[in-house]
């Protein structure tokens, strides 16, 4: 017991208290300052632009301000000033939707040209009927474009001149119609409710500046799509709320949680103008179905708000399950339509985004009457007009076209999450969009955002597949992805799976090392071979890869794309041998999850490490070593028990009631508890020591206990020296 | 139901404010135009709008390039590019539509300026290009100079979803509108005097609806002036292929390329296709800036504002033919010229002087003499007589912002010859009988 002794010196007097807990935070901040500094590599950041690199220190090196600017004006910025807006927008993006959209831009996949370049699975894009658009087009575009019908002639007068900004009323009328085919007739919509922008981007935009002020509030069910943090909030000022869904339900809106949210943006003193939500629900690919319809139009009657829908995948739907659109519900029931808006588009459910035509769909005349007039700055050009008038009214083609492209996208999309499904990778349940949303949880280690973003890092950088994660969809719980699968053709599904596969072990290798970019960037065909290997006996049952007569495992080991891909080049080779070292291999996992002693041993077996390597991670920090103001926290909780044990036992001594000594013995477990988790960070999270979690764990609850205990026999002692005295 | 919707579904300010201004003679002549357009045919004796700066005098070249090239109007070299080009949505816009833009840029200047495409921001219009300015360089409540007489499009386009005021600085006819060191130090000082920020100072080049171009010389004064407050320059230059002779036009370009880039992180320049080639309905627009974080705020800000890839592979086929380039440029100004020349002559038979101008799509008349007097009201009931008894709509001095009354701008290149004609004639009909009162 007089192991704490020693610190009473400390903690005598007043200032005791102070400076007890300060010197130590001190000196530990001081032992960490020097950690970092004496580790050369990670105290200069990565180059951002080298193609290996990782995403995350990009992450963690945004400029939160310009003080440098601020400071020396005549700095590399200039010294023109920009507005705030302006300066926002300009920053560099964090957004890891964003961050991948860009990685894919710059270095795209193709198969035969650039196949080591990334998978788009980020971008909501449908080129499966790509082909049947370009048919019409090479046999229509002549008469469609120029000729004009009466005359046969040349025009350029209708194209040229300045047109309606918010449409022509032809384009109006065979969008219009559009829609009502792309709904199945169950509902018709009307031409003078349209107004066109270029793009849905700027249709939702114009809805939100006729619909709110700046600092006003729209609730939005979460998961979102990302896009609309930028959309809505840059340039209106609007704040959009997640209101969060849960998995449990598949990511169903809850009118409850609408509630909740309602009243909480109430009392921060905000004015919540709208509900905003999208169906089919962009990531989830849910439906909203009759009855949420309803329950969301009383919500917004009762709050008087707005709802505004977003439909722009109505015609993307796959499922068994019928669309339905808010406007077939506000035909039937008797609501207030004045509230309810539509956002349509053609980029998706016509698959040509490069058109840009957006749809605001409205029931408020004078909704209709301001978009119109702000329509001018996002107005649609003339010729692609009346290219897509001829396009639309030509409903033979659409009415094809529609069907072809649902059967298609209903294919791909059993594909695809088939092929999640071999890995182990579930998707909620879905009847449209052209995504599907994945639950990849199981490989996110430790389970939270940052565990969450390593494995988007890793999907990025090493099988270099750009997905959605969702905590840019501000999905609550971690592990979410959204994958776009309509800008795969058949063949590069495998290839996909190859290099998710690939990957899905990398991140379980890696998080050993804590992740190590130098670990990750290392593809070496051992390491991949393993890595396929531990991924296999992770999820797998043995018996099942072993048979490898599922068509997804097949389809890997010819190389699928001639042995083009590092990934599934690397992979396969080497795989049949890993087959029969798969026991092996489950075996190690087994240990792994035994003892941390010895899963070190087996992870440093495991992995083909050159010593370098080791030495490396060793000496580089990290990227998920915890930052100073969080160990901050873990140490002075370590501190802050001795602090409390040690009054607790110098009161114990001076009042002479002994029984409280016992709390100090039952906060023992606890102080066990918080060194565990300050260990388990001190070696990065690694993975080996994972048994550590689960020891503090148990230390807290018995800790708990003890405390409760302790706490038990003071008040009997109480008790007794009341009744004694 | 609208109506009960309207007392009960709170709306936006954007959306219920008179911002957008279309409430002003401005528009009222459009509206007026609107109801009754003058047909040579079928309605000899509507109202002919002289109120719209399009340029149709050129629409035969366009229409002969696209019977000579119909490929260009289509997917360009055939159907090849199609995937990329309807899944196109790269807010950087095409590559080779930006190269084409900038030299194109360059012809129009003839060599005296640079352009680089990857400082150019395409947008939705020159409309969309100047809105997106002013939200990357001002913030609500700051204000932009403008000089007066400006186009009464800025009112709503720079002003109402931004919260951007717009302080003017006053031009007056003594020195034939020019912008002058005095005023611009005035209006800034009005400006502080209200304690708004000045965030930057917008030049139309040529003015809109002067019709004359900036000189050298101020130019350069106005450079000075926004270097030593420290705030940006929009130079909006969508007329500069529409000057009558090219060697009349000094870009900010130029000026910016003769200092040797220093301090041009502060000038941005605005243009369009929609006049000089006479394509407003192909919403063509751009930003060239000098300055790198706005080049990134606005090209992200463009996905509001994107121009079909359609469209942009069409033009990029047209503009990469120099040949036809040349000939459209050189033929175009000519044409302008000569409208110009005739309309100006013609005003002039009726006894009307205009301001000499050197550019644009219209020109600058000043009916001061026939005023019952020399205020807006006097104005606006001239101009009101105008539209419905000469049955013309030319834009009112006021709706500019004029500081003197009595102006008015009229276009002349959206319309036929004979059009014109006709408009000459009820111009000089109007005067005389307005003189001939006056005279009782």
């Amino acid at each position: 017991m007089r192991v704490i002794v020693p610190l009473q010196a400390v903690v005598q007097g007043r200032g005791g208290l102070v400076l007890g807990s300060l010197i130590p935070c001190a000196l530990f901040y001081f032992l960490q300052f020097y950690l970092r500094r004496n580790r050369p590599s990670s105290s200069s950041p990565p180059p951002p632009s080298s193609a290996s690199g990782s995403n995350l220190p990009e992450l963690a090196s945004i400029p939160r301000s310009l003080s440098r600017g601020l400071l020396s004006p005549r700095g590399s910025f200039g010294p023109a000033r920009l507005s705030s807006r302006g300066t926002a927008v300009a920053r560099d993006d964090d957004n890891p939707y964003y961050v991948g959209l860009k990685r894919c831009a710059d270095d795209p996949y193709n198969r035969s040209t650039n196949p080591r370049g990334f998978l788009p699975l980020g971008l909501a894009e449908n080129r499966l009927s790509l082909d049947l658009i370009q048919d019409w087009l090479v046999k229509n575009w002549k008469e469609s474009l120029l000729l004009d019908d009466e005359e046969g002639e040349l025009s350029i007068q209708g194209l040229a001149t300045y047109q309606p900004h918010d449409g022509s009323m032809d384009l109006k009328k065979a969008v219009a119609e559009f829609m009502g085919q792309v709904m199945q007739g169950s509902v018709s919509f009307n031409p003078s409710h349209v107004v066109l922008t270029a793009g849905a981007t700027p249709a939702v935009e114009t809805l939100s500046f006729c619909l709110a002020d700046p600092g006003d509030a729209f609730l939005v069910p979460s998961p979102y799509y990302p896009g609309w943090d930028r959309d809505i909030k840059w340039r209106t000022g609007v704040e959009l709320i997640p209101v969060p869904c849960r998995s449990t339900d598949n990511f169903s809106i809850s009118i409850g949680a609408l509630e909740l949210a309602y009243n909480q943006v109430k009392k921060r003193g905000m004015k919540v103008r709208a509900v905003l939500v999208s169906n089919p629900s962009n990531p989830v690919g849910s439906l909203i179905d009759r009855e949420t319809h309803c329950g969301l139009l009383d919500f917004v009657m009762e709050k008087n708000i707005h709802l505004i829908s977003d439909e722009i995948f109505a015609g993307s739907t796959y499922g068994s399950d019928k669309f339905v659109s808010v406007a077939e519900v506000l035909d039937a029931e008797s609501f207030d339509k004045s509230r309810v808006h539509i956002i349509y588009g053609l980029s998706k459910d016509l698959s040509v985004p490069g058109f840009r035509v957006g749809v605001i769909y409205s029931y408020n005349e004078n909704v209709l009457a301001a978009a119109s007039k702000l329509a001018r700055f996002s107005s649609i050009s003339a010729p692609t007009q009346r290219l897509l008038i001829s396009m639309l009214s030509d409903r033979k083609f659409i009415t094809d076209y529609l069907a072809v492209n649902r059967a298609r996208l209903h294919d791909m999309h059993a594909l695809f999450v088939d092929g999640l499904k071999q890995l182990g990778i579930k998707c909620a349940s879905s009847s449209g969009g052209l995504y599907c949303w994945a639950d990849m949880s199981m490989f996110i280690r430790p389970y939270s955002e940052k565990g969450e973003l390593m494995l988007w890092d890793n999907l990025l950088n090493v099988a270099k597949v750009n997905v959605t994660p969702g905590s840019s969809c501000h999905c609550i719980e971690p592990g979410w992805f959204r994958c776009c699968f309509t800008t795969l053709t058949e063949k590069d599904v495998p290839t996909f799976d190859a290099a998710f596969n690939l990957h899905g072990l990398l991140v379980r290798q890696s998080s050993c090392y804590g992740a190590h970019p130098k670990l990750r960037a290392n593809r070496s065909q051992t390491a991949a071979a393993m890595a396929t290997a531990m991924s296999i006996a992770y999820h797998k049952p043995p018996s099942s890869s072993s048979s490898s007569s599922s068509p997804w495992s097949s389809s890997l080991i010819p190389a699928p794309r001639g042995g083009s891909s590092s990934a599934s080049s690397a992979a396969s080779p080497t795989r049949r041998e890993e087959r029969r070292s798969l026991p092996t291999a489950a075996a190690v996992a087994l240990v792994a999850g035994g003892t941390a002693a010895l899963a070190m041993a087996a992870s440093a077996q495991a992995l083909p490490v050159d010593a370098p390597v080791l030495a490396l991670a060793a000496l580089q920090e990290p990227e998920n070593a915890l930052s100073l103001p969080t160990w901050a926290v873990h140490v002075s909780s370590v501190i802050e028990w001795v602090i409390a044990m040690a009054l607790v036992w110098q009161y114990g001594e001076k009042s002479g009631f002994q029984t409280w000594k016992g709390l100090t013995w039952g906060m023992v477990p606890l102080l066990g508890g918080a060194l565990c988790a300050c260990t388990w960070h001190f070696f990065y999270n690694a993975e080996s020591l994972e048994i550590l979690v689960a020891l503090q764990s148990a230390l807290t609850v018995l800790g708990n206990m003890t405390m409760c205990f302790a706490a038990f026999r003071i008040y009997k002692a109480s008790q007794e020296g009341s009744k004694s005295s | 139901m609208v109506k009960g919707a309207e007392s009960c579904v709170p709306l936006s300010e954007v959306a219920t404010s008179n911002t957008h201004g279309e409430d002003s003679p401005y528009f009222a002549g459009w509206k007026a135009y609107d109801e009754d357009p003058y047909d040579a045919a079928s309605n000899p004796a509507g109202v002919i709008q002289m109120g719209l700066a399009e340029n149709q005098v050129s629409f035969d070249l366009l229409e002969k390039y696209l019977d000579q090239h119909p490929e260009a109007s289509g997917w360009g070299c055939g159907i090849s590019g199609f995937r990329e080009n309807a899944l196109f949505q790269d807010y950087h816009g095409l590559q080779a539509f930006r190269q084409e833009m900038a030299t194109f840029m360059e012809q129009i200047r003839e060599g005296r300026a640079k352009f680089d495409p990857e400082r150019i921001v395409l947008t939705a219009g020159a409309t969309a290009a100047n809105e997106l300015l002013t939200f990357i360089l001002a913030d609500p409540g700051d204000c932009l100079l403008i000089p007066t007489p400006y186009y009464p499009g800025f009112d709503r386009d720079l002003r109402w979803r931004t919260g951007v005021r717009i302080i003017p600085v006053h031009c007056s006819s003594s020195n034939g509108f020019q912008v002058t060191l005095q005023a611009l130090e005035d209006a800034y000082v009005k400006a502080e005097g209200m304690k708004i920020r000045v965030r930057g100072l917008l030049l139309t080049n040529p003015s809109n609806p002067l019709g004359t171009a900036t000189t050298g010389h101020v130019l350069e004064e106005v450079l000075d002036f926004v270097t030593q407050k420290d705030i940006h320059l929009i130079s909006d230059e969508i007329y500069s292929g529409s000057v009558f002779s090219s060697d009349e036009f000094v870009s900010v370009a130029e000026i910016v390329e003769a200092r040797g880039y220093k301090d041009c992180d502060r000038v941005h320049i605005v243009y369009s296709l929609s006049k000089d080639l006479g394509l407003p309905g192909f919403r063509v627009g751009a930003i060239y800036s000098y300055n790198d974080r706005v080049v990134t705020a606005a090209r992200r800000m463009s996905s509001f504002t994107l121009v079909s890839s359609q469209t942009q592979r069409m033009l990029a086929s047209m503009l990469a033919d120099r040949e036809f380039t040349e000939t459209y440029l050189k033929t175009n100004r000519e044409r302008l010229k000569k409208r110009h020349d005739f309309i100006t002559e013609g005003l002039k038979n009726a006894g009307i002087e205009c301001l000499p101008g050197n550019a644009g799509l219209f020109c600058w008349m000043n009916l001061a003499p026939l005023l019952e007097e020399p205020t807006k009201e006097g104005e606006l009931r001239l101009w009101s007589l105008i539209v419905h008894e000469a049955k013309l709509n030319i834009s009112p001095g006021s709706s500019c912002h004029c500081s003197e009354a009595g102006w008015f701008r009229v276009c002349f290149a959206n319309m036929s010859q004979q059009t014109l004609e006709v408009a000459l004639r009820r111009i000089k009909d109007f005067t005389e009988n307005m003189k001939a009162k006056q005279e009782k």
